[in-house]
Formats: structure tokens, sequence, C-alpha cells
């Protein structure tokens, strides 16, 4: 099951060229889904179609596998949300802006003073939400999105403007938030190792188009399967032809000696064949990616 | 009403405590009757005509209304129905309402409820001041009686329900017209230049077809004794239901909700 999908999105703004295209997001039900993407690659975008606040063109959005269009009041009980820049009210307390919300949702009062307190705004008294720092007032929208104990919470960049304990405090808190309520998060980044240790799925968009989707192993994994073994060797043209004897195929790429990565037993016996051969060996490396630059490379 | 209807109701009016239009409310109900108060202490003789002319209340509330019909109640109105939907694009809010779980007629009609009810108030604020701005020259200045006439509360109340209904029109227009525009200047622009065309107008005969003279208009039929012409009750109900729902499905035709 998943808790937030969309088939065959795709979006253009009037005038420009499409800022989606068929995109398939898939969020199963209980997992943590990181939304990764270069600034301007579609994501605010996404999830504003996602929750009803675009007008969607062309695709379908399911929440809860019902169709959003449908049941747009009945899902959205049991999502939390905060999309891009905080949207509280300035001239009321941080209690006020939460309060207005509980008597939408009905929530017991003192849900208010226990999201407060974990948010870590426990007191800020008559302090209006204009006067608080960025940080503050990303805790507070964090706040209003927890407010109503949801299913599936909706957090777009939401770590734009914390301190790195801040980082860390409310990364502690999703995870928390998953494990023990089984709470769903779908939260946009565009950086991979902000979001690394806490996701368990993620989708890649770049410019408008979802280029990987799945669990971080399989994005790893899918690499891989083209990892090359890069040779320097004092005799690229006699190393390529004993590679080619022992059925290796080789090619001479920028004076390098470059094949698909074989497997050990065949390296050390390619490894004895240059050195009877007289070649010397200068190094001897893989190209293997960490995720950081998979993602780089994803993205470009 | 339904539960869910006041959830929202509840909503909208809690974001509306220490709110520019709630100040607006209280400061355009009471500034007439300060400039009452410094013109009795300026002139009292002025207030000891009134007192004199045997329709005290009927005089002071004319007074008192003139001044408010043509130019403060309608630009008030302009301005205060703008700040209140101003809240929502100046906090980038919208995106938040619009993912709470509530219908949008809920949302649509529980601002405009919250309107009406602020124009209640400034009515209430309005009547109470002008009692204060006669019993306050009274109090301090040995020659001018307590005002301890016979208070017509029918009279009073159908001159407010007058004005009252005189409002809506451009109540419910200005809210059409600022729940469409980000930037504050289009609805107070458009208000402003609507209220002055109107005061320009005044004499023209088509002028009760022009929603944004009618509390102007309602002054001048009340001092009439002859009965109008044209009935603005209807006319003022008509273009208000017009523009609530006209506004109601531009509202919910937006494609971009915040
Ligand atoms: N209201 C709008 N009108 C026109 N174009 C828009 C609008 N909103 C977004 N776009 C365009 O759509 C594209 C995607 O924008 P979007 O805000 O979804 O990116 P993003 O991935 O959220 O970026 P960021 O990381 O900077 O938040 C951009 O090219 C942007 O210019
Ligand atoms: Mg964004």
């Amino acid at each position: 099951m998943f808790c937030a999908e969309t088939r065959g999105l795709s979006h253009q703004f009037s005038g420009q060229p499409a800022a989606l295209n068929n995109i398939c997001m898939q969020v199963p039900a209980g997992s943590i889904y990181g939304f990764l993407g270069p600034n301007g690659a579609g994501k605010t975008t996404t999830l504003r179609i996602l929750l009803g606040l675009i007008k969607k063109q062309q695709g379908e959005v399911f929440l809860f596998d019902k169709p959003l269009h449908r049941h747009r009041v009945e899902v959205l009980k049991n999502v939390g949300t905060m999309i891009e820049s905080p949207s509280l009210y300035g001239h009321l307390t941080a209690y006020e802006n939460l309060l207005l919300l509980q008597k939408i949702f009905k929530c017991p009062r003192s849900r208010i003073s226990e999201v407060l307190v974990t948010v870590g705004l426990p007191d800020t008294g008559n302090k209006k939400a204009s006067a608080f720092s960025l940080g503050m007032k990303q805790r507070l929208s964090l706040a209003v999105a927890l407010l109503h104990n949801p299913k599936l919470l909706i957090l777009d960049e939401p770590t734009n403007g914390l301190d790195p304990n801040g980082i860390i405090e409310i990364r502690d808190l999703l995870k928390k938030l998953n494990e023990q309520s089984g709470v769903s998060i779908i939260i946009s980044s565009h950086q991979l190792y902000e979001v690394e240790k806490l996701v368990t799925h993620i989708g890649v968009i770049s410019k408008g188009c979802m280029v990987f989707q799945g669990t971080l192993e399989n994005l790893v994994s899918q690499w891989q399967q083209n990892i090359s073994l890069i040779i320097e060797c004092s005799n690229l043209h006699r190393s390529a032809e004993i590679a080619g004897s022992q059925g290796i195929h080789a090619k001479a790429i920028n004076g390098r000696l470059q094949m698909l990565l074989p497997e050990k037993r065949m390296i050390s016996s390619l490894n004895r064949a240059f050195v009877e051969a007289g070649i010397d060996i200068y190094e001897m490396k893989t190209d293997r990616k960490d995720l950081e630059s998979i993602f780089m490379e994803l993205i470009k | 009403m339904n539960s869910n209807f006041i959830g929202c109701f509840s909503a909208e009016w809690i974001k509306k405590r220490r709110s520019f239009s709630s100040w607006l409310v209280i400061a355009g109900g009471l500034f007439v009757p300060v400039i009452s108060v410094i013109i009795f202490f300026v002139y009292p003789k002025q207030l000891l005509a009134i007192h004199a002319s045997g329709h005290f209340w009927n005089m002071l509330f004319q007074k008192s209304w003139q001044m408010m019909a043509f130019m403060l109640l309608p630009m008030g109105l302009v301005l205060a129905v703008s700040l209140v939907t101003q809240l929502e694009f100046k906090n980038n809010s919208w995106k938040q309402v619009h993912t709470s779980p509530v219908l949008y007629s809920h949302i649509y009609f529980s601002k405009l409820l919250v309107l009406l009810l602020m124009l209640v108030q400034l009515f209430l604020v309005f009547n109470t001041g002008i009692w204060i701005s006669a019993w306050i020259p009274s109090l301090l200045i040995s020659d001018i009686p307590y005002p301890d006439y016979a208070f017509n509360y029918g009279k009073i109340l159908t001159l407010n329900a007058g004005y009252f209904i005189g409002s809506l029109p451009l109540l419910a227009l200005q809210y059409m017209i600022s729940l469409q525009f980000r930037n504050f200047l289009v609805p107070v622009g458009t208000g402003l230049a609507l209220i002055i065309g109107g005061m320009i107008a005044l004499t023209w005969k088509y002028i009760y077809m022009v929603p944004s003279a009618y509390t102007a208009l309602y002054f001048l039929q009340s001092t009439e004794s002859t009965a109008p012409a044209h009935s603005l009750t209807y006319w003022s109900l008509g273009y208000f239901l017009t523009f609530t729902f006209l506004g109601y499905w531009l509202y919910i035709s937006r494609k971009v909700k915040g």
C-alpha cells in the first residue's frame, strides 16, 4: 500500500517549459521517503499538486489509496504539512497559531503544549510569531504539522534555517515518530547527506523528471553493476592484448586501461600475467562511487 | 450549523485577534464620536443647539452618521475587508488553510461571517460612541445638561439596519476582489476608486445602481421626507447576494491555492 502516490503527473506553468514530466511517485506506507533534487527540480511543485494546492493538469494523485480530488477533506485529516516558507500568523503567539488549528482538527487542547514541547518551543509565552527567528518559525511550523497526530507528514525542506543541533533534533524526532507511531514521512531536500541517515526510500527528481526511485540499497547496487577497473601501466597495447587473451574486454581510455570490474580471482591472475610479461603496474583502482557522487551523477 | 463549520469559523475568529483590522473596527467606530467631542468642547453652542432642538438623539445621530456614511464607513469597509484577506497572503498561510481538512465553502463563508460580525461590532462601537459624545461634555462643561431624553430604540435600530444593509454590497464586492489579488494595493485602490467615483456621481440619475454610494444615498434618503424612488434595500441585498456567490465561484476556481 502506498500512502501517497502520483501516476503520470505532468505540469506546466503558463508560458514556461514543463515543470513536471510524468512523475510517478510511490511512497510506501510506513516509510520515510526522501524526495531529493536540486533547486528548481520540481519538488515543491510535486508536493503542492499532491496536496491539491495547485490544480493538477495531467495525471492522478492518491493519498491513502484514495483519489485526492474526491476525498480531499477526508484524507487531509490524516496529513500534516509544511510546504516551503513557514505559514504562520505573525500577529499571533505560538499557542494561538496552534489553537486555531486545534479548533479545526478538534483534537484535545492539551496537544498544543505537548507539540510545543516536542519541537522544543515550550516557553515563548506572549512573543508573537513574527518576532521568532527563522529556526523558531520552522519549529513552530513543524508543531503545526504534528498537532493532530497525522499518519502522513509531508515536509518540504524542514531543516531549512535550523542550527546543527536543531537538524539532529528534528531528524531524531522524525525517526522516533516513524518507528514508534508508524508515521509515514515525505521529506524533501537538496542534499542526500542531509537525509541519508533518516530515509528508507528515496525519489530523485531532476529537471522535472523522476530519475530514480527506490531504497538506498537499490540505488547503490544499481550503480555497482557497472563499476570499472582502471589500470595505469607501462605498456598499454600489450596489456590490452593480455587481458583479451584472458577473455576480458579492455579499452584504452586516457592512456589507461579500462574494463568492467572482473571477479577478484580474475584480477589477481591478470595482475600475475602482466608481471610475467614484464609490464610495470603503477596504479590499479576502481571507479566505485560513494552515495554522494552517485547522487550528483543522477541529477547532472 | 454543522460542527465543522463552527470549527472553521472559530479558527477564523482567532486569526482576527490583535490584527490591524480588529483595531480598525474600534478606531473607525470611535473616530466620529471623538471628533464630535472635540467640536463640542470648542463650540459648546453647537451641542446646546442640539439640546434645544427637541429632537436631541435624532439630531445627534443624524450629525454623526453624516460624517460616517459618506466617507468613513465605505473607506473603513474597503480597508478592513482587504486587511482580513491580506492576512493569508502576507503570512503565506493560504497553503496551510487549504491543506486543512475543511471544505472550501466553509473557509469562504466563515471568513465572510467574520467580516459581517466585524461590521456589527463597528456599529455597536459607533452607537455607543455617539452616546458617549453627548455624555462626556455634560460631565465636564457646566452649561451642558445630561442627555436625559427618551431613546427611540426602534428608530435607531431601523437607522442602523439601513446603513448595515447599505454596506453589504461593498463588503461583498471588496471580499471578492481581495481574495483574488496578493497585492494589497489592487483591492484597496479599486475600492477607493469606486467610493470616490460614487461621491462624484452622487446626483447622477442612475446612482442607485452604484453600490459604493449606498450608505451615502441612505443618509440622503433618511433626511428627506419624500419616499425614495428606488428601494436601496432590494438593490443592496441583490448586489450582496450576486457578489457573494460570484466571489465564491471565483474563489473555488482559483488554479493555485497556495
Ligand atoms: N508559480 C509559478 N509560476 C511559474 N513557474 C513556477 C512557479 N512555481 C514554480 N515554478 C517553476 O517550476 C520549476 C520547479 O519549481 P519548484 O519550486 O517545484 O522547485 P524545487 O525543486 O522545489 O526547488 P527548490 O529546491 O529551490 O525549492 C521551476 O523551474 C520554477 O521556476
Ligand atoms: Mg522547493
